[in-house]
C-alpha cells in the first residue's frame, strides 16, 4: 500500500566515517585528546608526590637513602609497615598506632557530633527564630569570620590552660565544637525553607524543639553530610592542637606521623599512608559530598 | 551590645582569678612512695634509641624501689611543660637540657630543692661546679646536672693518617692546616669532601674564648665587639672563602646512615660529644678511626699579639642535662628521691655513665683515673676547667639564635654585609657592629 | 517594648533585674525570645569563651611582660613590645619579608592554576570524575604527612633537587638546590608545597562559578561571532568575579599566618605566626611579644584586605 512509503525511516547511527566528516565532530575529538593529555600529563604531577610517598614506604632503608633515583622499587618490602603496625609503647605495651587510632577517632567524631548539634540549632535560631538582639549578634559572628586566627592562636591555649584542660581532651574538643562558619552555613540553608511549615506545627501545638527537630532539621540533612565531612576531614588532619595541649601518651594520628626518627622516611611515609587511608577511602566514596561542601560555601558567599 | 560586654568582662575576671593560684612551691610534697612517678624528656634527644638507655636505668630503680616510672619522651618539652605548668596533667620529674633552666626558674616552673638538700645532707660542692651552678639561682639549687656534655670535633683520624698528618690539631693554625689537606675536589671542580664542617655559627661562643675573648664581661655586658670576636669571624671566612674548605650545600644530607661524617663526605664533624658518642658508635662502628676534640686553641698566629700568643687560649661550650622537679609535680618528695638516687649515689652515677657514655657530674667520679682510659671522655675531662656553660643572662637564648646563628650565619653563608664593604675586615666588623646593637637591645629588652 | 533595663529611671536593682526578665521572655506576636536564647546558647558561649576572649587577651596582654602561659606574675609595660618589635626584633621583620615573598607568589599562582584547571576539568568527557577527584586529592591529605612527603622530596639526594642539579649540568645555570635546612631556599620549598595543596580546593570553587553561568548565554554569544577566548575573557571572568573574590580574601587572610608545616618540618625559615609560637611558647621573648606581634600581623592583614575590597569597588574590575 501508498501508506507504507510514507512512514519515516528511524535515524540510523552514523557510522565513525560518517561523523567524521563533521567539521564540528572533528574539532570536538581534537579538543577531547588535547584535554586527556593535559589532564594525564596535571594528573601525573598532581599524583606524583603520593605516588613517591606510596613508593617510599615500600622501600627498604638502603634504597630510600642511596642517591641514585630509582623510580620503581628494586625489593619491595613491608618492614616499615610491620614496624609501624607493631611498635608498641614501652610504658604501657600498648600499639602505639592503635592508641592514635582511637583518640583520634575519639576526638574527631565527639567534636563532629557536638559541632553538628550546636550549630545547626544556632543557625536554625538566626535563620527562623525571631528574637532580641538575633541581627546585631549574628552581624557579629559575621564579622568575625573576617578576623585572621592569629589573634586567638596564643590566647585560645593561655585559655585552655588557665581552665585546667591542658592534658586533657577536652581542650582539643572544646574550642572546636562551635564554628561560626558552620553556624553561617546552617542558617543559609534554613532560610531557604518556608516559615509555613513551622507556623502550622506551631499551631498543631508542637513546642520549639520538636518544630525544629522534626519539621526543619530533616530538610536539610545534605547541608549537614557537607558540614559532617568538612568537620570529619578537619578533625581528623588537626596537628597544632593536639601537639601543644596533648602530652605524647594522648597520641593522635598527625602527631603519630611526626614521631618516627627523621633518618627512616621509610617509617615516616608508611604512617602517612596509614593515616590518610580512611580518610582516602571516605573520600572516594563520598567525593562528591566533599567537593559539594566547598561548591555550597561558595556560592554562599 | 551591653550584656554581650558585661558578660565578657566577668568572664575575663573569672579567668584571671582561677588563675591567681601563685603558691611558692607548688603546695604540698605528695607521697613519697607513690605507685608511679612520671618523668619526660625531650624527644629530640632523648627519644628513640637514647631513650632506650633511660628506660634502662629507670628499670633498675624500679627494680630497687617498686615505684612504677612511667617515661615519655615529649617532642617540644618546653611548650609542654608550659602547659602542664597551670595544673594539667604534669610529669614528677624532667630531664632537662640545662641552659633553659634559668629562664624557667624566673618564670616560676621549678621546685626549689634547697629543703631537699639540707634535709638529706647533700654536699653540693662534690659536683661540678659550672654544671651545677647552671641550674642555681640567687643561691638556690633547683636540679642536678645528670651529666656533663662538651662541644667540639669528632675528627676521621683515618683520613687524617692519609692526608700526612698524625697528630690531633689542637690550635687554630693546625686545624686550618688540617681542614686545607683534608678537602678534596674532582676534577669539574665540585668538592667531593669538605675538611671540615663550619655551619655552627654558635660555636661562637667557644672560639671567643680560644681567642682570648668572651661574650659577656663579668658584669653581664657585651664584650664580643672586640678583636676577640673579629679573629674568630674572620678565620672561619677565610677558611670558607678563600681555602674553600666547606660548601653548605654540599653537606645536606638525609640524617642516619647517610650522615656526612659517617659517610665520610665531612672529615671533621662539629658536634657535641653527647649527640656523637652513641650515633657514631652505631652507624660507623669499625669502618674508620674517629675521635672527638674539644675546640682548638687559639688565637691563629694571623691574630697573634705578645700579650696573646697564637695557640695558647682554651676554651668552649659545656652542654648537658639535669634533673629538675616542676612545680605542679604530684609527686615531689618521691621525685627528688629519684634524683638523689641517680645523681648521689656513687654506684648508680657509675652506672649510669657506663649505660650512656656520658660523662657524670660527681667530681670524684670525674677525677677518678678510670675516666682517663674512656677515649673521647678523657679529652673532655681535660678541658674541663677551661669549658664554659652558656651565660645565664637574661635573654642570652634569644641572642644565641637571632643574633649569632642568623647573622654570623649570614656574613658567612649569605653574602651578608658585603655592600659597601669590599674587605673581609670590614664586611666581620659591619657583622660584630651589628650583632652588638640587635644584642643589646634584646638584653634591654629582657631585663624584668 | 523598650529595654526597661537601659531607661535612666531610679529603679532599684532588684526592679531593674526583674524588667531585664520581664523583657526577654515577653513576646510579641512571632518572636520567641526565651527559645532564641537557649538554641543560641552553646554556641554564644564556646565563641565568647574561644573567640572573643582571645581577642581581647591579644589586645591586652600585648601592653604587658607576661611569659608562657601564666597569667599571673605580669606586669604592665604599656607600649615597650611594639617598641621593640618596630624598633630592634631582628627575626620578626625577616618572617614578615619571607611571608610577604611567599604570599605574593603563592597567591596569584594558586588562583590562576585553579582557574585553569577549572577550564580543563569543565568540560565532561570521560573520566572526568576521576581527574577531578585526584586533583582535588592533595587538598584531604592531613598536614603532617602533605609536609613530610615533600620533606622527603625535596631532601638534598631528593628526587627534586636531583632535577635542579641535571638542569643546571644541562643548561649550564646555576640554580641553588632547595633545601628546607637552608635558611635561603627553604621559604620556596614551602611555597611549592602550598600551591600543590591548594590548587584542588579552588579549582572545585571555581568549577562551580563555572557551571552556575547558565549555557545559553555561551550559546547566544557564539551565535553573535564571538570566539572562545572573547567569551572567556567577557562572559566567564566577569560572572566568576564573586567567586574570585572569595578566594582572593580568603587567600590573603590565610596565606600571611602560614607555620604549621614550618614547626612540622623543622624548616630553617620563620614566618611572623612561628616567631609568635616561638615567643609564646618555646621560651623566647615572652608572651607579651608574641602577642604583640600578633596585633601587629593581625593589622596588616586587615590592611591588605581593606585596600583589595577598595580596590575591587573602585576600578570595578
Amino acid at each position: 500500500m501508498q501508506a507504507d512509503k510514507i512512514v519515516m525511516s528511524k535515524p540510523t547511527k552514523l557510522t565513525f566515517q560518517e561523523k567524521f566528516q563533521s567539521k564540528k565532530y572533528r574539532r570536538n575529538l581534537v579538543e577531547n585528546i588535547f584535554l586527556w593529555i593535559i589532564r594525564i600529563f596535571l594528573g601525573a604531577v598532581f599524583a606524583f608526590p603520593l605516588y613517591w610517598a606510596i613508593v617510599t614506604s615500600f622501600k627498604p632503608l638502603e634504597e630510600i637513602i642511596s642517591p641514585t633515583i630509582n623510580l620503581g622499587i628494586n625489593n619491595p618490602t613491608l618492614e616499615h609497615y610491620k614496624y609501624v603496625l607493631t611498635w608498641r609503647d614501652y610504658n604501657t605495651g600498648q600499639i602505639v598506632i592503635f592508641n592514635a587510632l582511637n583518640n583520634t577517632l575519639f576526638i574527631t567524631i565527639i567534636t563532629g557530633i557536638l559541632n553538628i548539634m550546636i550549630t545547626s540549632v544556632a543557625g536554625y535560631a538566626f535563620a527562623k527564630l525571631k528574637f532580641k538582639g538575633s541581627k546585631v549578634i549574628f552581624r557579629i559572628l559575621l564579622l568575625s569570620m573576617m578576623i585572621p586566627g592569629v589573634i586567638t592562636m596564643m590566647p585560645t591555649f593561655i585559655v585552655i590552660s588557665n581552665l585546667k584542660l591542658w592534658g586533657n581532651f577536652a581542650g582539643v574538643i572544646l574550642p572546636g565544637i562551635s564554628s561560626v562558619f558552620n553556624i553561617f552555613f546552617m542558617r543559609q540553608f534554613f532560610i531557604t525553607l518556608p516559615d509555613e511549615l513551622g507556623e502550622s506545627a506551631e499551631i498543631d501545638g508542637a513546642s520549639e524543639f520538636r518544630i525544629f527537630f522534626q519539621v526543619y532539621l530533616p530538610q536539610v540533612k545534605p547541608a549537614l553530610a557537607a558540614i559532617a565531612i568538612f568537620n570529619f576531614q578537619g578533625g581528623w588532619n588537626n596537628f597544632l592542637m593536639p601537639y601543644v595541649v596533648l602530652p605524647t601518651s594522648k597520641l593522635v594520628l598527625p602527631t603519630f606521623i611526626r614521631s618516627f626518627p627523621a633518618e627512616n622516611f621509610g617509617q615516616t611515609m608508611a604512617a602517612s599512608m596509614l593515616s590518610t587511608l580512611p580518610i582516602l577511602v571516605l573520600f572516594i566514596i563520598f567525593q562528591k559530598y566533599f567537593m559539594q561542601s566547598v561548591t555550597l560555601t561558595g556560592i554562599e558567599k | 551590645m551591653k550584656k554581650i560586654f558585661s558578660t565578657i568582662a566577668i568572664l575575663l575576671l573569672a579567668i584571671t582569678l582561677a588563675a591567681c593560684n601563685g603558691d611558692d612551691n607548688g603546695g604540698d610534697l605528695g607521697d613519697e612512695n607513690p605507685e608511679r612517678l612520671v618523668v619526660w624528656a625531650d624527644n629530640t634527644y632523648w627519644g628513640g634509641e637514647n631513650g632506650k638507655l633511660v628506660s634502662a636505668m629507670l628499670d633498675e630503680y624500679e627494680a630497687e624501689t617498686g615505684i612504677e616510672v612511667i617515661y615519655e619522651a615529649q617532642p617540644d618539652l618546653d611548650n609542654k611543660l608550659r602547659g602542664a605548668s597551670l595544673g594539667g596533667e604534669s610529669p614528677d620529674l624532667i630531664i632537662w637540657d640545662r641552659w633553659q633552666t634559668t629562664m624557667y626558674i624566673n618564670d616560676g616552673l621549678l621546685v626549689n630543692l634547697d629543703q631537699f638538700i639540707e634535709a638529706d645532707g647533700i654536699n653540693t660542692n662534690e659536683y661540678q661546679q659550672e654544671a651545677l651552678n647552671e641550674m642555681i639561682k640567687d643561691g638556690s639549687v633547683y636540679g642536678f646536672p645528670l651529666d656533663i656534655d662538651a662541644w667540639g670535633y669528632w675528627v676521621n683520624k683515618t683520613l687524617l693518617a692519609e692526608a700526612g698528618i698524625n697528630e690531633l690539631p689542637s690550635t687554630w693554625d693546625e686545624l686550618r692546616t688540617a681542614a686545607i689537606a683534608l678537602t678534596k675536589y674532582d676534577d669539574s671542580g665540585n668538592m667531593t669532601r669538605a675538611g671540615i664542617n663550619l655551619d655552627s655559627p654558635g660555636a661562637f661562643f667557644s672560639y671567643i674564648q680560644t681567642a682570648g675573648g668572651s661574650v659577656f664581661t663579668d658584669n653581664d655586658e657585651l664584650n664580643f665587639n672586640s678583636a676577640a670576636g673579629a679573629s674568630v669571624l674572620t678565620y672561619w671566612y677565610d677558611m670558607i672563602h678563600v681555602d674553600k674548605v666547606f660548601d653548605k650545600a654540599f653537606g645536606s644530607s638525609q640524617g642516619g646512615a647517610d650522615d656526612p661524617f659517617v659517610t665520610q663526605r665531612f672529615a671533621i664533624q662539629s658536634n657535641s660529644l653527647l649527640n656523637g658518642s652513641q650515633f657514631y658508635k652505631t652507624y660507623i662502628g669499625d669502618k674508620f678511626e674517629y675521635e672527638f676534640i674539644p675546640y682548638p686553641q687559639g688565637p691563629s698566629t694571623e691574630f697573634a699579639t705578645t700579650e696573646n700568643p697564637a695557640g695558647t687560649n682554651h676554651g668552649g661550650l659545656m652542654g648537658g642535662f639535669g634533673l629538675a622537679v616542676p612545680k605542679t609535680a604530684t609527686y615531689k618528695k618521691a621525685a627528688w628521691n629519684l634524683i638523689k638516687w641517680w645523681i648521689t649515689d656513687t654506684d648508680n652515677q657509675v652506672k649510669w655513665s657506663e649505660i650512656s657514655g656520658l660523662i657524670p657530674a660527681k667530681l670524684s667520679i670525674i677525677e677518678d683515673p678510670r675516666m682517663k682510659e674512656i677515649p673521647n671522655v678523657r679529652n673532655v675531662i681535660d678541658s674541663l676547667p677551661y669549658i664554659k656553660a652558656r651565660p645565664k643572662v637574661n635573654g642570652y637564648t634569644s641572642i644565641e639564635t637571632s643574633v649569632f646563628m642568623s647573622k654570623i650565619g649570614s656574613l658567612l653563608f649569605e653574602g651578608g654585609y658585603v655592600r659597601g664593604n669590599d674587605t673581609t675586615a670590614k664586611r666581620v666588623q659591619a657583622c660584630l657592629n651589628d650583632m652588638e646593637q640587635t644584642a643589646q637591645s634584646i638584653l634591654d629588652f629582657a631585663k624584668l | 517594648m523598650t529595654n526597661p533595663a537601659l531607661s535612666n529611671n531610679k529603679q532599684s536593682i532588684g526592679q531593674r533585674i526583674k524588667d531585664w526578665f520581664k523583657w526577654l521572655f515577653t513576646t510579641r506576636r512571632g518572636q520567641k525570645n526565651l527559645w532564641g536564647i537557649i538554641f543560641i546558647i552553646p554556641a554564644m558561649l564556646i565563641f565568647i569563651i574561644f573567640t572573643v576572649v582571645p581577642i581581647s587577651m591579644s589586645f591586652g596582654l600585648s601592653l604587658t611582660n607576661m611569659r608562657g602561659l601564666t597569667l599571673t606574675n605580669m606586669k604592665f609595660v604599656g607600649l615597650k613590645n611594639f617598641e621593640f618589635i618596630f624598633k630592634v626584633d631582628p627575626l620578626f621583620w625577616k618572617a614578615m619579608r619571607n611571608i610577604g615573598l611567599y604570599t605574593l607568589i603563592t597567591v596569584p599562582l594558586t588562583l590562576t592554576g585553579s582557574l585553569l584547571l577549572a577550564l580543563v576539568i569543565k568540560k565532561p568527557i570521560l573520566g572526568t570524575k576521576f581527574f577531578r577527584g585526584l586533583f582535588y586529592l592533595p587538598g584531604i591529605t592531613s598536614g603532617v604527612a602533605t609536609a613530610m612527603v615533600w620533606l622527603y622530596l625535596l631532601n638534598g639526594n631528593g628526587i627534586i633537587n636531583n632535577g635542579i642539579r641535571w638542569f643546571n649540568d644541562i643548561f649550564n645555570t646555576s640554580m641553588p638546590l632547595i633545601l628546607m635546612n637552608d635558611s635561603r631556599t627553604a621559604i620556596w620549598g614551602l611555597i611549592f608545597m602550598t600551591i600543590w595543596g591548594g590548587l584542588g580546593g579552588n579549582m572545585v570553587l571555581f568549577l562551580a562559578g563555572m557551571n552556575a553561568i547558565p549555557t545559553n548565554i555561551y550559546e547566544a554569544a557564539e551565535i553573535d561571532g564571538a570566539n572562545r577566548r572573547q567569551q572567556f575573557f567577557k562572559i566567564t571572568m566577569p560572572l566568576l568575579k564573586p567567586s574570585l573574590i572569595f578566594a582572593l580574601t580568603l587567600s590573603l587572610i590565610g596565606s600571611p599566618q602560614m607555620f604549621e608545616p614550618i614547626l612540622i618540618m623543622d624548616a630553617n625559615t620563620t614566618t611572623p605566626v612561628y616567631e609568635i609560637y616561638k615567643n609564646a611558647l618555646k621560651g623566647g621573648l615572652g608572651t607579651g611579644l608574641a602577642t604583640a606581634q600578633s596585633v601587629i600581623l593581625f593589622f596588616f592583614i586587615m590592611i591588605v584586605t581593606l585596600v583589595m575590597q577598595r580596590v575591587n569597588k573602585e576600578f570595578k574590575i
